[in-house]
C-alpha cells in the first residue's frame, strides 16, 4: 500500500490555502501591524542572534508552520537522531556528528558501546599531536620544526577544515601556515607545493575510507615529492612517518600505505564526509588555530545541539530556519537559497553550505520509497556579501526569479580597519532593507518591488565558538527540512553513481584500444577527441 | 667630579667602581629588588669586580643608595646604565633629575635602549626643569657601552674608543675631563650627534652578528661541497680587508644582550618602513644555528632521540661567563628533551645558572666534571668553548660513553685525528673530501 506524503496531509494543505493569503502581502504591512516584530521575530543564541523578522510570514504562518512539523513526528525525530538511532535508513547507520561535539560525561550508545568514549580518545590524542606540532617538538627529516601543514583531502574533507581556517584566520599565531590541496587534475598540488619546504612540512591526509582517488592520489604526489627532497638532502628515503599524519575511519588502509598507526586520527562510519569537521577531518584546524580554538568550535556546536534538543519548536531556531525555508520553497514558490556573509574571511562558507545543504537534500524519493510531488532542497549559492553585490544581487533585486537570502554579519571588525568595517555592516544593513522595502519611481527601469525575504544572523564576533554555532545551526536546519520532506539526508548515492562512471571512464582513457560501444554518443565523440589529441 | 651612576648590571658596577678608582665622587643608586650592599653572584664573576668595589668602598669615594631624589641631587654627572628593557625605570630617573638637579647637569645614557630613546630622556629632564623655571642647563651625552663581559675592567680603563655623541660641546668637554686619566696614552675620544652614537652601537653589533650568521651559511655550504670551514676561515682571515675576528661558525650567537640588540635594531628598521631583510635573515640563520648539533644528532640516530642520553659541555652562552641567558645550548638541551633524551651537563661556572634554569628534572642531571658526565652516554655535545674542553683525554672519553659519537658545536678538535680513533665526529662545516 502506498503510503501518503506529506503534500496531501491536513497541516500541508492549510499552508497551501495560507500562502494564497500571504502571497500579496508586503513585508512593509507586517512591520506596520507589530510594532514589536523585531523583538517576536528574532532569538538569540550565545552570541548569535537570528533575526527572521524580514521573512514574509506571520504569527499564524508560525503556527502553521509548527503544526506541519509536529504532524511529521520533528521532535522525536530531533531525539532520535541525538540519540543516536540508525536514521541513515538506506546506508543502515546513525548519522552522529552530534556525539563528535559531546561533553566527557555524556553518553550516547552505538550497538550498546558509548561513543562518547572513543570521541574524546582522539580529541586528547589530537591534542598532545598538535601541542607536539606548535611547540616545535614534531620534526621533519633534517629534525626542522613544521611551519606548514598541508590538508590533502577532497568534499567534506576539504571543505569544512578549509571554510574554518579562512573565517578565523585573523585569529591564527602565524606558528604554522595551511593549506589546502584537493584537486583532482593535481593543479592544487602544483601551485603549493613548490613554494612549500619538504624539511618543515606536515602532511594531513583526510579520506574517511582512504581510498578516494582524489585524495590518494595527491597524496601519492606528495609523497613522491618529499622522498625525493629527503633523498638529495639526507639519502634517505623512508621518511614518510616524519611528514605525513591521517584523518580516516579506515586505520588499516592509512597503515598499508605506509603510516605508522600512531600518526593515524580515526573517526567513525557514523561521521557523515560533510558533517565531519568537528571529527579528527578537523585537525588542520587545531593545528592552524590551536586545538583550544578547535574546542571552542565544538563547544559553540554543542551549545546549538542543546538548544536544539531543548528548545520548543517555535523557539529553537535550526527548527524556524528549516521551516522558514520550507515555506519559502514549498509554499511561495521560491527556487533556491542564497548565503551572503559580509565578512571576507566567510568566503568558503557558502561552499561549505552548498555541500552541506545540497548534498543532503537533493533527494527526490521518500524513506518510503515514494517519489515526491514536491519540491525539496532549493538551489543554494552565495558569496561574500559585499562582493557579491557587484555580481549576482541584480537578479535578485530585479529578476524574475528569486531566492530568499541568509546575511551573515559579524559586529566585530576582527583585525579589520574599525572605520572601514562600518561600510561592511552599513551595506549588509542597506540590502537587506532594499530588498524588503523596494522603491516606488516613475520610471519603471528604476522601479523596485521589494518584498524580498531574508534572515540576518548577526555574529557579536566571528569566533571559534560562535562559528561553530552557526554551523550546527545549519546542520540541524537539514536535518528538519529533510523530516518534513521525509527524505533522508544522510546518504548520497548520485555522488556515487557518479564515481562509478569516471572509475570506467578512467579505464578505457588508460586503455586506447577499449571498445567504446557502450556509451553514448557524445561521450564517444568527446573520448575519441581526447585519445587523438593525447 | 660628583657622578651618580642608575643600574644594578655588571656594566653599572664596573663603570662605578672604574670612575671612582681614578678619584671622582660616586654614588651608585641601584634600583631593582632589594639592595643592601651586596651583588648576584654573576655579576661577581666578571674578573677583578669584586676586589676593586670593596677597595672603592673602602676609601669612600664609592657610597650606594637606593633613593632617586638621592641620586638627582648629588652628581653633576648623572649617568644611566640600566638593563635595555627598562626605558620605564630610566623615564622614572629622568623625571627625578628634572625635579631634583642641582646647577648644571650632563646626562649620559649608557644603555642601549631602542633609537630615539635618549632624545626622549633629555626632553623629560628639561620639562621638568622648565616646570620648576629654572634656569639650571642639562646636557645630553650617548655613549654607547662596547665593553665585553669577561674584560670589562680592562675594556673600560683601555677603551678602543671612546664615543660621544652629543649636540652640546660643553657636555662633550665635560666628559674629556672625567675620563682624562683613561685617555692620557692616545685620545680615543670620537665625538659625533647622539642619534649617529645609538646607531653605532646598533649597527657595530649587527656587522659582528652578520658575520657570524654568514660564517654558519657558509659552514652549511662546506658541508654541502665537502670543504673544510677551519680552512676556509684561516684563508678569508688571513684577507686584511676580512680579518679574522668574528669568523667562527658554531652554534649561533646567544647571551643576554648582542642577539636582542640585533632584533632590536631590525625591528627599528621594520617599524621605520624599510624592508630590512638582511637582519632578519642574519636573526633566522642564528635561530636554525642553534640547533645545528641537534639536526647532525636527530639523522645520527635515525630521526629517533628518545631514550637517548647526551653530555653537554658548556652551557654558558660563551665562556668566561656563567650566563645562560638566551644561550645556544639552553635551546639545544630543550630540543633534547623535547624528543625523550636526557642530558648531563658540565659547565666550569654556569652550573648554577643551568639549575636555576631547568630546575629538578628526571631528563637533566648536573655532572661535577668534565669527564663524569661522559659516563653510559649516547653522544656528547660540546657547546662553550671552555679551554678544560679542548684537550680531554679521548681513550678516557671512548671508554667512558655508550658510543662514541662527538657533536662538536665550536670545532675544537680535528676530525682526521677523531677518526682515527675511532670516535665518530661531527663538527660544524666540516665537510668530508
Amino acid at each position: 500500500m502506498a503510503k501518503r506524503l506529506v503534500s496531501e496531509s491536513e497541516a500541508w494543505q492549510s499552508l497551501v490555502d495560507h500562502a494564497g493569503e500571504m502571497r500579496g502581502v508586503h513585508l512593509q504591512e507586517l512591520f506596520a501591524q507589530d510594532g514589536d516584530r523585531f523583538d517576536n521575530f528574532s532569538r538569540q543564541l550565545g552570541g548569535v542572534l537570528f533575526d527572521y523578522s524580514k521573512q514574509r510570514i506571520s504569527g499564524k504562518t508560525l503556527n502553521k508552520l509548527v503544526a506541519l512539523a509536529e504532524q511529521q513526528n520533528l521532535p522525536e525525530k530531533i531525539r532520535e537522531l541525538l540519540r543516536g538511532e540508525s536514521l541513515n535508513s538506506t546506508e543502515g547507520r546513525a548519522a552522529l556528528h552530534t556525539a563528535l561535539r559531546s561533553h566527557p560525561d555524556e553518553s550516547i550508545e552505538v550497538d550498546g558501546h558509548n561513543v562518547v568514549d572513543d570521541v574524546h580518545a582522539v580529541r586528547s590524542q589530537i591534542r598532545s599531536f598538535v601541542e607536539q606540532v606548535r611547540g616545535g617538538n614534531w620534526r621533519g627529516f633534517t629534525g626542522k620544526r613544521i611551519t606548514d601543514v598541508v590538508n590533502i583531502g577532497v568534499g567534506g574533507s576539504d571543505l569544512g577544515p578549509k571554510m574554518v581556517c579562512r573565517a578565523l584566520r585573523s585569529q591564527a599565531d602565524g606558528v604554522l601556515d595551511i593549506h589546502f590541496i584537493s584537486s583532482i587534475d593535481g593543479a592544487h598540488a602544483a601551485d603549493i607545493l613548490p613554494k612549500l619546504d619538504p624539511e618543515t612540512t606536515l602532511f594531513v591526509v583526510s579520506s574517511k575510507t582512504f581510498t578516494t582517488s582524489d585524495t590518494m592520489s595527491n597524496a601519492a604526489a606528495a609523497r613522491v615529492w618529499l622522498t625525493l627532497a629527503a633523498e638529495t638532502i639526507v639519502g634517505e628515503t623512508d621518511v614518510t612517518p616524519h611528514h605525513f599524519v591521517a584523518a580516516t575511519a579506515d586505520i588499516e588502509k592509512a597503515v598499508e600505505w605506509g603510516l605508522p598507526e600512531e600518526n593515524t586520527f580515526r573517526f567513525w562510519e557514523w561521521v557523515g564526509g560533510r558533517y565531519s569537521m568537528w571529527s579528527s577531518i578537523g585537525l588542520p584546524i587545531a593545528l592552524y588555530l590551536g586545538v583550544d580554538a578547535f574546542d571552542e568550535m565544538l563547544e559553540g556546536a554543542w551549545l546549538a545541539d542543546r538548544h536544539f534538543a531543548a528548545e520548543p519548536l517555535e523557539n529553537n531556531i535550526s527548527v524556524l530556519m528549516g521551516l522558514i525555508g520550507v515555506w519559502n520553497s514549498n509554499f511561495l514558490g521560491m527556487p533556491g537559497h542564497v548565503v551572503l556573509p559580509y565578512a571576507a574571511h566567510l568566503n568558503h562558507f557558502s561552499s561549505y553550505l552548498e555541500q552541506l545543504e545540497m548534498e543532503s537534500l537533493g533527494k527526490s524519493v521518500t524513506l518510503n520509497s515514494a517519489r515526491v510531488d514536491y519540491d525539496t532542497g532549493p538551489i543554494v549559492w552565495g558569496g561574500v556579501g559585499s562582493n557579491a553585490q557587484h555580481a549576482f544581487y541584480q537578479l535578485l533585486h530585479q529578476g524574475t526569479r528569486f531566492a530568499p537570502m541568509d546575511f551573515v554579519l559579524p559586529i566585530d571588525p576582527a583585525g579589520a580597519d574599525p572605520d572601514q568595517y562600518q561600510l561592511t555592516i552599513a551595506n549588509c544593513l542597506a540590502q537587506s532593507r532594499a530588498f524588503m522595502v523596494g522603491q516606488e519611481s516613475d520610471d519603471p527601469y528604476h522601479r523596485h518591488e521589494g518584498n524580498r525575504s531574508s534572515s540576518t544572523f548577526l555574529l557579536d564576533a566571528l569566533t571559534p565558538k560562535n562559528l561553530g554555532a552557526l554551523v550546527a545551526l545549519y546542520e540541524h536546519k537539514v536535518f528538519v527540512q529533510s523530516v518534513i520532506w521525509e527524505i533522508n539526508p544522510f546518504d548520497q548515492f548520485g555522488v556515487e553513481f557518479g564515481k562509478q562512471v569516471a572509475g570506467q571512464i578512467h579505464h578505457d582513457l588508460l586503455d586506447s584500444e577499449s571498445s567504446l560501444t557502450q556509451y553514448d554518443g557524445s561521450t564517444i565523440g568527446l573520448l575519441n577527441r581526447i585519445r587523438r589529441e593525447q | 667630579m660628583r657622578v651618580t651612576v642608575y643600574g644594578h648590571n655588571t656594566s653599572a658596577l664596573v663603570s662605578a667602581a672604574c670612575l671612582a678608582d681614578i678619584g671622582h665622587n660616586l654614588l651608585l643608586v641601584s634600583l631593582s629588588g632589594p639592595f643592601n650592599g651586596s651583588f648576584e653572584v654573576s655579576q661577581l664573576a666578571e674578573p677583578g669586580l669584586n676586589k676593586l668595589l670593596q677597595q672603592q668602598m673602602d676609601s669612600g669615594r664609592l657610597q650606594m643608595s637606593q633613593s632617586l631624589e638621592e641620586g638627582a641631587a648629588f652628581g653633576d654627572i648623572q649617568y644611566l646604565v640600566l638593563g635595555a628593557d627598562e626605558f620605564d625605570l630610566a623615564t622614572k630617573v629622568a623625571k627625578q633629575i628634572g625635579a631634583d638637579m642641582d646647577g648644571d647637569v650632563v646626562l649620559v645614557n649608557r644603555t642601549t635602549f631602542p633609537l630615539g630613546a635618549s632624545d626622549k630622556l633629555h626632553k623629560i629632564v628639561e620639562a621638568g626643569l622648565e616646570e620648576r623655571e629654572s634656569a639650571s642647563v642639562c646636557d645630553l651625552v650617548v655613549e654607547p657601552d662596547f665593553m665585553t663581559e669577561g674584560r670589562m675592567i680592562q675594556n673600560f680603563r683601555r677603551p678602543d674608543r671612546i664615543l660621544l655623541g652629543s649636540d652640546s660641546a660643553e657636555g662633550i668637554e665635560i666628559m674629556r675631563d672625567l675620563y682624562a686619566p683613561y685617555n692620557r696614552n692616545r685620545d680615543v675620544v670620537m665625538t659625533m650627534s647622539p642619534r649617529s652614537a645609538e646607531l653605532t652601537k646598533f649597527a657595530s653589533n649587527a656587522m659582528l652578528a652578520t658575520r657570524i650568521s654568514f660564517m654558519n651559511e657558509m659552514a652549511d655550504v662546506a658541508e654541502d661541497v665537502g670543504a673544510d670551514i677551519e680552512e676556509v676561515r684561516q684563508g678569508m682571515g688571513s684577507d686584511q680587508r676580512i680579518g679574522y675576528d668574528y669568523l667562527y661558525p658554531g652554534t649561533g650567537f646567544g647571551g643576554p644582550n648582542f642577539a636582542k640588540d640585533v632584533a632590536t635594531l631590525a625591528a627599528t628598521i621594520r617599524e621605520a618602513g624599510s624592508a630590512g631583510q638582511l637582519l632578519d635573515a642574519v636573526l633566522e640563520i642564528n635561530e636554525q644555528q642553534k640547533e645545528v648539533l641537534f639536526r647532525k644528532a636527530w639523522r645520527h640516530f635515525g630521526m629517533d632521540l628518545k631514550g637517548k642520553r647526551f653530555a653537554v659541555w658548556g652551557i654558558a652562552y660563551k665562556p668566561g661567563s656563567c650566563d645562560v641567558r638566551n644561550a645556544p645550548g639552553i635551546q639545544l638541551v630543550e630540543t633534547l628533551l623535547g624528543q625523550g633524551a636526557s642530558v648531563h651537563i658540565y659547565d666550569p661556572e654556569a652550573m648554577d645558572s643551568a639549575r636555576k634554569y631547568f630546575g629538578e628534572l628526571d631528563a637533566v642531571t648536573y655532572g661535577d666534571g668534565r669527564d663524569t658526565v661522559l659516563d653510559g652516554v649516547d653522544g656528547l655535545m660540546v657547546m662553550t668553548e671552555w679551554k678544560a674542553f679542548w684537550s680531554p683525554d679521548f681513550n678516557q672519553l671512548i671508554n667512558k660513553m655508550k658510543t662514541p659519537v662527538v657533536f662538536d658545536g665550536r670545532n675544537l678538535y680535528s676530525p682526521e685525528k677523531m677518526r682515527s680513533m675511532g670516535i665518530t665526529y661531527y663538527g660544524v662545516g666540516r665537510g668530508e673530501k
